[in-house]
């Protein structure tokens, strides 16, 4: 693709391997474009290849729905069961096949750095659905569409990131996302041995945002205007033993929430698993489920932008 | 110490020259070279040097020495004259040089060539090209 074709009604990247990646006026552009969809058929006649090599429920869906309602077809595998990735095929050799069936890849891996691999030896564009701890762009942006939703900025807003900041690529993609937007605090709280990675601290605070660590909850609740929760992520620690005596710490529940800010929202990448009492479902600071409803039209309008991108 | 060709390696670290001719693969050379271990510099208060006939350091080996040597100079040697001294500069990215210090990254799983962009020249600081693990000397391992 040619970079000199972009304008500021287009995306300036062919790829989305990183939230990096997209600039700040590109942020904007697809969060402006989710909320106004027309849904035109722009990839009629086209395909879309969903690798995933870890399972998902709703990143995958998520994407085949946003595809569908394009016009398009979706080919690939959501788990490597039965397909030549069992028999030891690369990723290599897998992303150089599917580059001839489909004009996108959208590729979820369990190894850090495979997205941007693909993206290298693609000759079509490829999307980062997940690349093992490293990042989550395309959650990122439904992230920021459900903070601009609520809060109505993405800048000048104190957000805590709580859990599992070592693990999660998620908090790894949205605090990057919000060091792009100026004013922005992140409140870190976990435990010491989940905490978010020293080079990516410093990389944050080069970045002029503001960073704190708090030890509970209960010390960021009244300042906030966003909780992002997030699960253990269990599937990529050795032993969580020490995780589960101090979870409870980490659990929000309706007590906490009685010294929120009224317009203080708790958003969740989901799935849940017990970071989040479901009695907070019912209070009016429960905002995880409507976030995830984003994931459509966030998609929808990323796939939209590329493929205008690509005919330019 | 006279060489007619090659290169010489002065501001080494005490001590480290052997360190380095290991590093460089130049230990089993049939071609002369000379050291001098732990002598005074007005510099450095001691130094390493090294003298080696018929070598010409390539772009890895630069990026080699200055890892051991960050103020090291080399002086080019041709026809018995010093025609050139430069210090080791690295390029903006390493390419099969340096491995990723992540253990998970697609790197350490598929083959794919190892690219690290240099960070900081003078703190040795590094990123991975596909994963984004950032790292520093400490971490560091050769291709």
């Amino acid at each position: 693709m040619n970079l000199s074709t972009a304008s500021s009604s287009t995306l300036s990247v062919g790829h989305l391997v990183s939230i990096l990646d997209l600039s700040q006026s590109d942020i904007d552009l697809v969060l402006d474009r989710a909320d106004k969809l027309g849904c035109e058929r722009q990839w009629a006649g086209r395909q879309v290849a969903l690798l995933f090599y870890e399972n998902s429920t709703r990143t995958y869906n998520s994407f085949r729905t946003a595809v569908h309602r394009l016009g398009g077809s979706t080919c690939g595998f959501s788990g490597v069961e039965g397909t030549s990735v069992q028999k030891g095929e690369s990723l290599h050799d897998t992303i150089r096949m599917f580059e001839s069936y489909a004009d996108l890849i959208v590729l979820r891996h369990p190894n850090d750095g495979a997205a941007r691999w693909a993206a290298d030896i693609s000759s079509v564009p490829v999307i980062n659905a997940g690349d093992g701890q490293n990042e989550h762009p395309t959650q990122t942006l439904l992230d920021l569409h459900a903070i601009k939703k609520t809060q109505g900025r993405l800048n000048n807003l104190k957000v805590a990131l709580v859990g599992d900041l070592l693990y999660g690529r998620t908090v790894r993609s949205l605090s990057q996302a919000l060091s792009r937007f100026a004013g922005n605090t992140l409140y870190l709280v976990s435990p010491p041995f989940l905490r978010l990675p020293g080079p990516l601290k410093r990389w944050l605070r080069e970045q002029g945002i503001n960073i704190e660590e708090r030890a509970t909850l209960d010390e960021v609740i009244p300042e906030i205007d966003i909780c992002y929760m997030t699960r253990v992520q269990k599937e990529r620690m050795s032993g969580i033993d020490e995780f589960l005596r101090v979870e409870h710490s980490y659990r929000l529940t309706p007590r906490h929430l009685e010294e929120a800010k009224p317009t203080m929202k708790v958003l969740h990448p989901l799935p849940r698993v017990k970071e989040i009492a479901v009695e907070v479902d019912q209070t009016p600071h429960a905002y995880y489920f409507e976030q995830a409803k984003g994931g459509v039209p966030v998609r929808l309008a990323l796939l939209e932008l590329m493929r205008e991108r690509a005919i330019l | 110490m006279k060489i007619s060709e090659g290169v010489i390696i002065d501001h080494l670290p005490p001590w480290s020259a052997p360190g380095l001719l290991a590093l460089l693969r130049l230990k089993e050379r049939s071609e002369r070279l000379y050291a001098a271990l732990n002598v005074p510099s007005t510099r450095m208060g001691c130094k390493d040097i090294l003298w080696i006939q018929a070598y010409w350091p390539d772009p890895a080996d630069f990026f080699r020495i200055q890892v051991v040597a960050p103020e090291a100079t080399l002086v080019f040697v041709e026809k018995g004259v010093k025609t050139a001294s430069v210090c080791p500069v690295l390029p903006e990215m390493l390419e099969q040089l340096v491995l990723c210090s992540n253990p998970r990254c697609i790197t350490r799983v598929e083959e794919v060539p190892h690219k690290v962009k240099v960070l900081s020249q003078d703190e040795l600081a590094f990123q991975c090209h596909y994963c984004q693990t950032r790292f520093d000397k400490k971490e560091l391992q050769f291709a």
